[in-house]
């Protein structure tokens, strides 16, 4: 149960499965050896609470291997496939499904992709991401704005392709 | 390009990551990468032995099985070499009531029931109408019927004098009454013809029911243990019926007597007339009840239903280890299983099974190929075998009690092994390092374990029944990449059905 539920977190930030594998059993680690931190009588729903707690720990896991690569992983870089995007008005977001989304969140690079999961799934602000990445405010802001922006781009060649062999009816 | 909104983007983003569960992208083998990696960072990485206190259940418990199946078999035997050792079957004695005592077997109420005779051996013809019925006179006499077989609705009275009241057919009273005057409870007017089969002295087994039912006990065999059908009566006047039946002394303050006695129907294998009415010795009835001592009922033109073959699913847990090494998780079989009895509680069995062992090994037992060098010096090494296990065993049945069966097993089993698995855990300059090795195509290992066996098997009907066997394997040989003397306990779990094979007459 717990292995699912770490795998779908650091599924999103990472688009390598061997590094997935890697922060899980980090993860993993981590929570086996501060188990005895956590305390069950503080909780009432004790999974509930452990399973917070684990997340916690899988994405500081995520950041620290998003520091740790940082060096060599600067900068966003969009492949020619989705750079290559018709730009159409119109909403195909419809036929989107949450598998798309999620991979193409995981297209994104580094850098965009970690704020961006950071800010808008974890929740945390500009400030706290900019401390944990060892960011500035500036570049967080910057890096979500362009995440969201390459975001779109892969979400619409998607809908794109679909249209094209799914026509909407 | 999407005409989403930043905030519509962070909705969808946000459900797609709660909601999308890309599975087990990971592969079933990233476990075992944690398991080497928790246990380097967690230091349990050495097995110890109290591992092995969990599975101590798994030693004793054939050893528990092995002690009640033979406490049930020893004591079964000598209750039955003590009922054997008494000579005669159970005999139920009554004392004789007084004369008069007995206030329904007074001449007045029931005088063609009476007997003077003391004891008497009253078996109808088959086919005769009127039995040979005493009809004494006003004296105490005794009554003989079968156990409760004699039913009234045939109407045919052995006097030939009916009852002032019979007893109806499948009634409490009629079927738990031998013989004797009509008790008050048994009052019940019969539908038929008058019939004194309560009162009757004899029992005309021919007609309609009561003939099938004394059919049956009289072509019964005679359990030494079954004291009800072998009763032996002594009551002079008209006994109560329930007193010669059951063996308890009448209602009527009858009280258990030696001497002169009754011979019930059921005790004989056959309907054989008879006028003589006499008293039984102790040594005529023990000669007579050799005598009548049943044999298998042999039909001619009888079904006989062939179900020689047993097909079983089997599931167990399985506990590994080399040397009293134990591997850290139980390890599993599960497939199919075959027996076929080839002679009286004898069978041969076999099958497959996909078998999963884990083990652990101390170097002194894990004997790394010469000409690999490869491994530096190891201080253990966990292992697991994936594996196709073919048994061949010899089953033989022991004890039988009702529907439940012990048994014990012998047998040779083979592993075809599929893959293995090693974690070898050594020293890399102070430094604990771990490294897993995969080996497929691994050789196959005839006859690499005697397996032994003993369980118990409990039959559901006719053609399914559980088996629960505790099992040991001992190494023959030695297996593997490290050449591990691998030995297993653990419990089969097997759910047989039997087939019918073929149906012959």
């Amino acid at each position: 149960m717990l292995k699912e539920y770490a795998i779908k977190i650091c599924y999103r930030y990472q688009n390598n499965l061997e590094q997935v594998e890697e922060i899980m059993n980090e993860g993993f680690i981590k929570l086996f050896k501060n188990i005895h931190q956590f305390e069950e009588s503080r909780h009432s729903d004790v999974l509930a609470s452990l399973k917070g707690w684990f997340k916690r720990i899988l994405v500081n896991t995520c950041i620290d291997h998003y520091r740790k690569n940082a060096s060599y992983i600067n900068g966003q870089m969009l492949s020619e496939d989705a750079e290559n995007i018709a730009d159409k008005q119109e909403t195909g977001i419809d036929i989107l499904s949450y598998k798309e989304i999620i991979e193409a969140i995981r297209h994104l690079s580094p850098a965009y992709r970690t704020v961006f999961n950071l800010f808008v799934i974890e929740g945390l602000t500009h400030e706290e991401i900019a401390k944990h990445l060892g960011i500035s405010v500036g570049s967080s802001k910057s890096n979500l704005s362009k995440a969201r922006e390459n975001l779109r781009k892969i979400l619409t060649k998607k809908t794109d392709q679909k249209a094209y062999v799914e026509p909407i009816r | 390009m999407l005409n989403l909104s930043d905030k519509d983007l962070d909705r969808l983003s946000r459900e797609a990551a709660s909601e999308h569960d890309p599975g087990d992208v990971v592969g079933p083998r990233s476990w075992d990468k944690l398991e080497i990696r928790l246990d380097r960072h967690l230091g349990h990485v050495t097995p110890h032995p109290a591992r092995g206190f969990y599975r101590l259940p798994f030693y004793y418990a054939p050893v528990v099985l092995l002690i009640l199946g033979a406490s049930y078999y020893f004591m079964r035997n000598h209750r039955a070499q003590k009922e054997a050792s008494s000579g005669s079957p159970p005999l139920t004695l009554v004392k004789p009531a007084p004369t008069g005592a007995d206030k329904y077997s007074t001449p007045s109420q029931n005088p063609t029931q009476t007997d003077k005779s003391t004891s008497t051996l009253v078996l109808p013809p088959a086919t005769s109408e009127q039995p040979t019925a005493p009809a004494a006179g006003a004296g105490p006499g005794h009554d003989l019927t079968s156990g409760g077989s004699a039913a009234p609705a045939t109407g045919h009275s052995a006097t030939g004098n009916p009852a002032p009241a019979t007893p109806a057919a499948g009634t409490p009273a009629a079927s738990s009454r031998i013989t004797g005057s009509p008790a008050p409870s048994s009052s019940a007017p019969s539908s038929s013809a008058p019939s004194s089969s309560g009162t009757s002295t004899a029992v005309k087994p021919s007609h309609g029911a009561s003939a099938s039912k004394l059919g049956r006990a009289l072509a019964r065999p005679l359990p030494a243990t079954n004291g009800h059908d072998r009763s032996v009566t002594s009551a002079p006047g008209s006994s109560n019926a329930a007193a010669g039946l059951s063996g308890i002394a009448s209602p009527t303050g009858a009280a258990p007597l030696s001497g002169e006695r009754l011979l019930s129907l059921s005790t004989v294998r056959g309907p054989v007339p008879t006028k003589r009415r006499g008293s039984v010795s102790d040594s005529a009835l023990r000669a007579f009840t050799v005598k009548a001592t049943p044999t298998p009922i042999q039909r001619k033109g009888g079904l006989y239903i062939n179900r020689s073959l047993q097909i079983g699913l089997l599931a167990a847990p399985d506990f590994s280890s080399v040397s009293s090494m134990s591997g850290d998780k139980p390890g599993s079989s599960i497939g199919l299983t075959a027996d076929y009895q080839f002679a009286h509680r004898w069978y041969v069995g076999t099958g497959l099974l996909l078998s999963r062992k884990n083990y652990a090994a101390a170097p002194p037992n894990f004997h790394v190929p010469a000409n690999y060098d490869n491994l530096p010096n190891i201080d253990f090494v966990k292992g697991s075998f994936s594996m196709l296990e073919v048994p061949l065993n010899l089953r033989y049945d022991f004890s039988v009690a009702g529907n439940t069966l012990f048994f014990v097993s012998a047998g040779l089993s083979s592993y075809l092994l599929t893959s293995e698995s090693c974690n070898y855990y050594y020293q890399w300059y102070n430094q604990p390092k771990t490294k897993n090795m995969h080996y497929d195509n691994r050789p196959d290992y005839l006859f690499s374990a005697l397996d032994l066996s003993m369980g118990v098997e409990m039959g559901i009907n006719n053609s399914m029944s559980v088996l629960v066997a505790p099992y040991v394997k001992v190494p023959v040989r030695n297996i593997g990449f490290g050449q591990v003397e691998l030995s297993s306990v653990g419990i089969n779990f097997i759910f047989e059905f039997t087939p019918v094979l073929s149906r012959s007459r």
